[in-house]
């Protein structure tokens, strides 16, 4: 068994396995037919947003996006001329139980693991590399830009960046979003030139995997029975 | 007697806004040597180095370990030779800190069954054994140094370029490169403004003042050369 560190039982679970768990749940509660099988599904996500320490202030913060995206689409519902009854309130519900489910999962998993590790772990179901190369590269690509963004952004905010007009607060960020494109374009340029002198010529090569044992993936069968019986049992 | 790794002459670099960042400069190293490229901000450290391994389009001669630089050379060039860059970020984009290290192993074609191995032992070397599972985003900048370090040396260079080493370190990381370069036995030629690091870890230096060969010769007469040094800005 590897990566045991942190208190909880989703940090004693390996990498690979909480990467599969979590696609696992996702696809159920994408496909379960059933409310009750969601709501099941909602409360498992809970309880692994619990279990990696995730600040309840973010998993609240990610219903904001979803109540909007859901209810935008009720309302365009109803303009395109479907009847506002409790039919399609119960549809629109669903959908939203759904969505949040599958971002719970992803913000529980994420809190819990590194992209590499998603990344590897995505490689050793033997996906085409190309695909998990580009994966790889988009995730470590999103996180140095937040990085960079939240420095320029703090940079900003101790030279009293928010005591501007809202007019000049939107140009700031326009002129940032424009700095970090330019940063990010620089930045692309050094690290070809760093694989380039480290003799990559355009092969793809797959990332080295971590040592996963049999009994690590106990975890992975136990959560595939939950689901299994979720979705059969009436 | 050593042979020459690196043989430069009438190396001259202009950029396309027609800035001349070198001027026929010429120079030679041996094998094992330590060289400290020192010179001012602007002064054309980094174009030199970028121009060794051909990231920079340059005029003039460059011979390393007998190979002379063109473009169809540049995969054998870059087997010899390798750059550590001022940045660390800029030269660590993998996963893990073990992909990193075997990405260059695994390109120059070394067997996949040992790179682990390798990798294994070149972090040992480098003071920084059972790192191989950590994301190099998430490490210290000292320590981010020591694994693009790593990175290069895996590769096996012949001859090490490296970018002002000791900027943003502290002390301590400061301490522990020295002592890490000191115990690489492979030519070095190192671009740095510190003076008293170039000291420790070199033992001749290269002055550059404006893209030319201001000075040549043992580290210690450049370093108590006080005029010299005052004309080329370092002090």
């Amino acid at each position: 068994m590897v990566a045991k560190s942190g208190p909880s039982l989703i940090y004693r679970t390996h990498p690979y396995v909480r990467v599969y768990c979590a696609l696992l749940v996702v696809i159920t509660v994408a496909l379960a037919p059933k409310p009750t099988t969601v709501a099941a599904c909602a409360l498992i996500a809970l309880a692994a947003c619990f279990a990696a320490r995730l600040p309840v202030r973010k998993l609240l913060w990610g219903l904001v996006p979803l109540i909007s995206m859901v209810a935008g689409l009720y309302f365009l519902g109803l303009l395109a001329g479907n009847n506002p009854n409790v039919e399609s309130l119960h549809k629109s519900g669903l959908f939203l139980m759904r969505c949040w489910t599958a971002f719970a999962v992803f913000a529980a998993l994420r809190t819990s693991i590194g992209w590499a590790c998603f990344v590897k772990a995505v490689e050793f179901l033997r996906l085409p590399v190309l695909l998990t190369l580009v994966t790889g590269s988009i995730l470590r690509w999103v996180d140095t830009l937040r990085e960079e963004a939240t420095n320029v952004n703090n940079a900003r905010l101790l030279r009293g960046g928010n005591r501007r007009p809202i007019y000049r607060r939107s140009v700031d960020i326009g002129l940032i979003s424009a700095s970090l494109m330019i940063r990010s374009l620089v930045r692309a340029e050094d690290v070809a030139n760093a694989m380039e002198l480290r003799g990559f010529d355009g092969r793809l090569t797959r990332s080295l995997p971590m040592s996963i044992a049999p009994s690590d993936f106990c975890p992975l069968c136990l959560m595939a029975i939950i689901l299994a019986l979720l979705w059969w049992v009436p | 007697m050593s042979q020459p790794i690196l043989a430069i002459s009438e190396l001259s670099v202009t950029y396309p806004n027609g800035h001349h960042a070198l001027d026929r400069v010429a120079f030679t190293m041996l094998e094992g040597e330590s060289v400290a490229l020192v010179g001012a901000n602007g002064a054309g450290k980094s174009t030199l180095l970028a121009s060794i391994v051909g990231l920079v389009q340059s005029e003039g001669s460059v011979l390393v370990d007998g190979i002379p630089l063109r473009r169809n050379t540049l995969p054998d060039i870059r087997g010899v030779v390798q750059l550590l860059f001022q940045n660390p970020q800029d030269q660590l984009f993998l996963p893990t800190v073990a992909d990193d290290v075997a990405f260059g192993p695994l390109n120059f074609g070394a067997c996949a069954e040992d790179v682990p191995r390798l990798v294994a032992q070149t972090l040992k070397s480098l003071g920084i054994a059972g790192y191989e599972d950590r994301d190099p985003h998430r490490l210290s900048f000292g320590e981010k140094k020591l694994v693009a370090l790593a990175a290069v040396m895996a590769c096996g260079p012949k001859l090490l370029l490296l970018d002002e080493p000791s900027a943003g370190l502290d002390p301590r990381g400061r301490a522990n490169l020295v002592r890490v370069l000191n115990n690489i036995d492979v030519a070095k030629l190192i671009a740095t403004h510190d003076l008293e690091f170039a000291r420790v870890v070199c033992s001749s230096a290269i002055v550059l003042l404006q893209g030319r060969v201001a000075a040549q010769g043992p580290i210690d007469d450049i370093v108590a050369d006080h005029d010299l040094l005052e004309s080329v800005l370092l002090l």
